[in-house]
């Protein structure tokens, strides 16, 4: 096993913030750690990281407990942690060597990662025209600078935070803790970020990724946790997650109105319109009745698709239960 | 902590403020010593103009109203510049005084000297008219000639011999006395009270100058790393301690260089003016304006160890003292507050040791009571006011409170810097002290 998170435990005062939270990764992959606001997920993730202090529990990477000496972590945090008044370039060398990257090593990754992200123009300005074209991929780093060095509260948000990503993989982490990645990001940036996440993930990577956008983590995650006020509501693999859910919900596209048809069978409809369903089903009965019903009475069907929920209605289903009860 | 102090010393000098800090230090080091003395020169020169004797053409009528005398063969052999004026002396001894009626009769080529006394203090005024047409020098040179003869006369009055009149010219204040106990107690100065306060006011002002430069950075980095979660990013690769450590070293550095290059700035200027022409060394000394602090080596290499190290006990208690406040910042309205409470500590020590006179109490006090002895500890030593059992035991007391600060550091900077606590400032480390 190479992360093990076991019976993770902590309390401020009378109050429980993480209550025995467990889950493992075997493999390279995605692991996704959800929640409401409040529900525990960073102070997990702090003691994952060995920053915060556990009142209970352990954290094993690679059959050892995990710290920055035992495991190379690259770190992605939510909010935008940068100096904004200090220049780009000098905080990329400043983090790098504090993650234990110098010299030649330092600046080349420094290039690297920049030219992927899309950031170049913003920590090596002179290579750059005012229009963002490059002008001389040659230039030498240390040249005298006809321009001055950009800072972090010259980017907008969604820049910040690539910049933020840059100095995550500044090591080359063998374990990724990225907190709410594509938050700031146009669709553009999302891309290119979850490109590199793919890329992190063919390479052997082990990620904990936590965010609110749903879309994100199905497309990549393989086993998740949800968290509600400290403890864990869900937890394992996600396509068995969403299998014990069963598949309820149909799409149905007709060329005529169909809604008698859908009431006759005792569906519930969620949404219809110009002849598009999204209709709740109770298992594949019910959506074979339905089916069954269309093509009896030659109603022509242009899409007819059952799957199961997604992770948002699973999240919605579990931490709206719950708070219903409560 | 190594790379934390070099990037912060990287960024300190890259900063505009704190260069320009530097720079504005070196050029107050290279200045002051000439500025002071120039200045002090030019008021020398003012004084001995108006003390220059000088005569006039004109009249002179000489109201005596003193209680000494004056006649006419006091003055009728004396040769000065411009040549005595007409005068004529009126023995007004016991008579009252109207200046306004006097005054109402003085024509425009002649000068009216009114010479009055209270009991060994002779006063002489000099009315003119409106128009007058006598100079100003002439008016002002005269009056320098009847106080030097009123002066006299008034020896001759008490009784006084040639060697008292040459110690009271000289500066004796007849009414300033000391007891046996204080005349024992200065014995053990290196340095006279005048200069002792010059020395100890100039290493107040740079003492806090320099505290405050180098907390304030402090506090605005630690704060700055907290409200932009950067805290969160930093304490994976560096301990919280170790990150507020590295900050402090790296303000110690700073300090240190930028009071090195301000003393050689003063130590060169201080050797410069010595080549200007007519330079008088008596006056610059006088003056303050040597600014070399030279007084800081009275005491040779102790004086100047125990000095360096007072300041570096100073930066660090107050560098640590910032860094755990600034870390209970959790919004960027509670700033200002966290900010005050420095500030008012810092003051404390200053004000106090600004004002506390040249007595063994005060003495004492700047000795072993933080935060005045910050300021005022290391002057103490170095003039002798206190000796080295004094200055060591003041030296543990601020060593002890860095320890204290530093204790209090390491149970509460970590956790202050991850958590979002709504209290800030002094209540929020206390109620962390008393956590379990």
């Amino acid at each position: 096993m190479a992360l093990v998170v076991k019976d993770l435990f902590k309390k401020y005062g009378d109050k429980t913030v993480v209550d025995h939270i467990s889950f493992e990764m075997s493999k390279p992959g995605v692991y996704a750690l959800l929640g409401t606001n409040g529900a525990g997920k960073s102070t997990s993730i702090r003691m994952i990281l060995d920053m915060l202090e556990k009142d209970g529990g352990e954290v094993m990477w690679n059959g050892g407990p995990l710290n920055t000496a035992t495991c190379n972590v690259g770190y992605l945090a939510e909010e935008r942690g940068l100096y904004p008044k200090y220049s780009l370039l000098d905080q990329l060398k400043y983090f790098g060597e504090l993650r234990g990257v110098k010299g030649k090593e330092l600046l080349d990754k420094i290039e690297y990662w920049s030219e992927k992200l899309g950031v170049g123009e913003y920590i090596y300005p002179d290579r750059y025209d005012e229009a963002g074209n490059l002008l001389n991929p040659n230039a030498p780093r240390t040249v005298k600078k006809k321009k001055k060095d950009m800072r972090p509260d010259q980017l907008s948000k969604g820049n910040q935070q690539k910049i933020q990503f840059l100095i995550a993989m500044l090591s080359d982490p063998e374990l990724l803790v990225l907190d709410e990645p594509f938050s700031g990001l146009d669709p553009v940036n999302t891309d290119i970020l979850k490109k590199v996440v793919r890329e992190q993930i063919d390479a052997g990577k082990y990620i904990i990724m936590s965010s609110h956008q749903m879309e994100a983590v199905e497309e990549f995650c393989t086993d998740i946790t949800i968290l509600h006020r400290s403890k864990a509501v869900v937890n394992g693999n996600l396509n068995d997650i969403k299998k014990s859910y069963g598949r309820v919900n149909l799409y149905v596209k007709t060329e005529t109105d169909i809604s008698s048809y859908v009431d006759a069978c005792g569906i519930k409809t969620e949404t219809a319109k110009d002849n598009e369903y999204k209709l709740k089903v109770t298992g594949d009965e019910q959506a074979n009745a339905l089916l069954k019903s269309l093509v009896n009475n030659n109603i022509p069907v242009v899409k007819f698709e059952l799957s199961e929920l997604s992770l948002h209605e699973i999240f919605v289903r579990e931490v709206g239960d719950i708070s219903g009860e409560q | 902590m190594g790379k934390v102090f070099k990037f912060t010393l990287e960024q300190c000098f890259k900063s505009k403020t704190y260069r320009s800090a530097l720079i504005l230090m070196v050029i107050f080091g290279l200045l002051y010593g000439p500025l002071t003395y120039f200045i002090a020169l030019k008021s020398y020169e003012s004084v001995e103009k108006i003390m220059a004797q000088k005569g006039y053409e004109g009249k002179a009528v000489i109201m005596n109203y003193s209680d000494y005398p004056l006649d006419e063969a006091d003055i009728k052999d004396i040769d000065i510049e411009g040549g005595l004026p007409d005068f004529s002396i009126v023995d007004c001894k016991g008579q009252n005084l109207d200046k306004e009626a006097l005054s109402k009769d003085v024509t425009n080529d002649e000068v009216l000297y009114v010479i009055t006394s209270e009991g060994y203090t002779v006063n002489i005024d000099a009315v003119t008219s409106k128009d007058t047409e006598i100079d100003s020098a002439g008016v002002t040179g005269f009056q320098a000639v009847l106080s030097n003869v009123i002066t006299e006369n008034l020896y001759d009055t008490i009784g006084f011999n040639p060697e008292d009149r040459e110690l009271i010219q000289t500066g004796l204040n007849l009414e300033s006395t000391v007891t046996e106990e204080k005349y024992d107690e200065i014995q053990g100065h290196e340095i006279s009270s005048r200069q002792y306060s010059t020395l100890s006011n100039a290493v107040t002002i740079i003492v806090f100058l320099i505290i405050t430069l180098s907390s304030s950075y402090i506090f605005t980095s630690v704060t700055e790393e907290k409200l932009s979660k950067l805290a969160e990013t930093i304490i994976l690769s560096v301990r919280p301690l170790a990150l507020l450590t590295g900050k402090i070293l790296a303000m110690l550095l700073y300090t240190v260089i930028m009071l090195g290059a301000t003393f050689a700035a003063a130590k060169v200027s201080s050797l410069l003016i010595k080549f200007i022409p007519g330079y008088n060394s008596e006056l610059a000394l006088a003056s303050g304006s040597a600014f070399n602090l030279s007084g800081l080596s009275a005491s040779g290499i102790p004086g100047i160890i125990i000095f360096v190290l007072c300041l570096l006990i100073a930066i660090a208690s107050f560098g640590v003292f910032a860094g755990v406040l600034a870390a209970t910042i959790s919004k960027e309205e509670d700033m200002q507050s966290g900010m005050g409470s420095l500030t008012i500590v810092m003051l404390v020590g200053y004000l106090v040791g600004l004002y506390l006179t040249d007595s063994k109490v005060c003495n004492l006090i700047g000795a072993f009571v933080p935060p005045v002895s910050y300021f005022r500890l290391a002057t103490g030593y170095i003039s002798g006011r206190i000796g080295i059992v004094e200055a060591i035991l003041g030296i543990g007391i601020q060593v002890i409170i860095l320890i204290a600060l530093c204790l209090i550091a390491a149970k509460t900077y970590h956790k202050f810097l991850l958590s979002g606590n709504t209290k800030s400032g002094i209540k929020s480390i206390i109620s962390m002290i008393k956590e379990k």
